[in-house]
């Protein structure tokens, strides 16, 4: 009899061993160091990108947009102001508090290149500091992204995807007004460099 | 003695149930069920995107230089496999994503590569167990996962997703999706 409880015993601390194992790879997959790693890197990423070509972008075609017929296209500025203001009410899909004093309507609000950048930065560096503050536990949390079920982790990652989306339609209008995003500029101006060496 | 042992018992299998618990993020919600979700989104509106998009319009690009509409369609088919190759993925026999923004240039070309690329990664995805999307791996030279190389894979079909609905919206095509709102929106006032 105490052969079995002992096997019993061992059984049973190599299962909840296990578990944990389990468990682990799941926070690390799902929600933890990798994950944040990746996201933490992926904003930085993203913000350098969107602040550069905002700045490259000239003044005067700030408030282009393309021609539609039957409805209105967000302008340049609307682009990156939508970006930033995305930033902090996505976030509150996630129960993340934004800061007191938020402009309502940052597309209406946030129009000059300078501000544009600014809240930009303002709001990347919110991004971060809400990644910080959310524990690991947290980050597989329940919670709803637009009536579709996912947890707090899939919210901040549905975020990144809202940014690269609009990165990518910021990219075209760029190119629509002529103008080389400054990272492919240096990418060329690198590759003719070296074939003169 | 005999309740010891019984409590050991139900220890064993509770401690079971935690692992099996643990292990089940293929359902449900997470991060399994958030790729699959934005695979399908992802690959719906690009379809619909390409198909809205008048035989004409395939040739154009913003200025010199840059990529046209089917190639940004092509290129991210093509990319779809080059990324997840990066996770040790096998490519499909015949498939040569290098030689796609050549190959592919028609509506029927695009939509077809963009497909058959969406299943790529979807079956690679759902054939990949929860351990294996926990492995280290390398991306360009950055340490990641291989879950992280499907994230990855999706920021950037999200980035050519919104090229494409601006080079839409430049040749004054409404994204199809759009449009279906805004009429549901027109027939909701006329109620």
């Amino acid at each position: 009899m105490k052969r079995v409880t002992l096997l019993l015993l061992f059984i049973g601390l190599f299962a909840m061993a296990l578990a944990a194992t389990a468990q682990d790879k799941k926070m690390d997959m799902a929600s933890g160091s990798s994950l944040r790693a990746d996201l933490n890197k992926d904003l930085d990423e993203v913000e350098k990108k969107l602040t550069d070509l905002c700045n490259a972008m000239p003044d005067a075609t700030l408030s282009w947009r393309p021609k539609s017929d039957v409805d209105v296209v967000r302008s340049v500025s609307e682009v990156f102001a939508h970006v930033a203001g995305s930033n902090y009410f996505l976030l509150g899909l996630a129960g993340i508090k934004s800061p007191d004093g938020l402009a309502k309507d940052f597309e209406k609000t946030y129009t000059k290149k300078a501000e544009l950048v600014e809240q930009l930065h303002k709001s990347f560096a919110f991004m971060h500091d809400a990644l910080k503050n959310t524990s690991d536990a947290d980050m597989n949390k329940p919670a709803k992204w637009f009536g579709s079920e996912t947890t707090v982790g899939g919210i901040f990652t549905n975020t990144s995807l809202h940014q690269h989306e609009h990165l990518g339609q910021a990219i075209a209008y760029a190119r629509v007004n002529g103008v080389v995003p400054p990272w492919t500029a240096e990418e060329l101006k690198a590759a003719k460099d070296k074939k003169k060496d | 003695m005999k309740y010891i042992s019984l409590t050991l018992v139900a220890f064993a299998i509770f401690a079971s149930f935690a692992i099996a618990v643990a292990q089940d993020n293929s359902g449900g919600i997470g991060y399994r069920s958030d790729i699959l979700n934005d695979l399908k989104g992802s690959e719906k509106k690009l379809t619909d995107l390409a198909e809205a998009m008048p035989d004409s319009t395939y040739s154009w690009r913003p200025m010199k230089g840059v990529r046209s509409v089917s190639e940004v369609f092509a290129h991210i088919a093509a990319d779809n496999y080059n990324i997840i190759s990066k996770a040790g993925v096998k490519l499909p026999e015949g498939v040569v994503p290098k030689e796609f923004e050549k190959k592919y240039t028609t509506k029927a070309d695009c939509v077809d590569a963009l497909k058959k690329s969406f299943a790529f990664i979807r079956d690679s995805f759902n054939a990949t167990s929860d351990a294996d999307l926990g492995k280290p791996t390398d991306f360009y030279g950055t340490k990641t996962t291989v879950g992280g190389i499907y994230f990855s894979n999706a920021l950037h079909v999200h980035e050519h997703l919104g090229q494409s609905i601006a080079y839409a919206r430049a040749n004054n095509v409404v994204p199809p999706w759009t449009a279906e709102q805004q009429k549901n929106t027109k027939m909701k006032m006329g109620n």
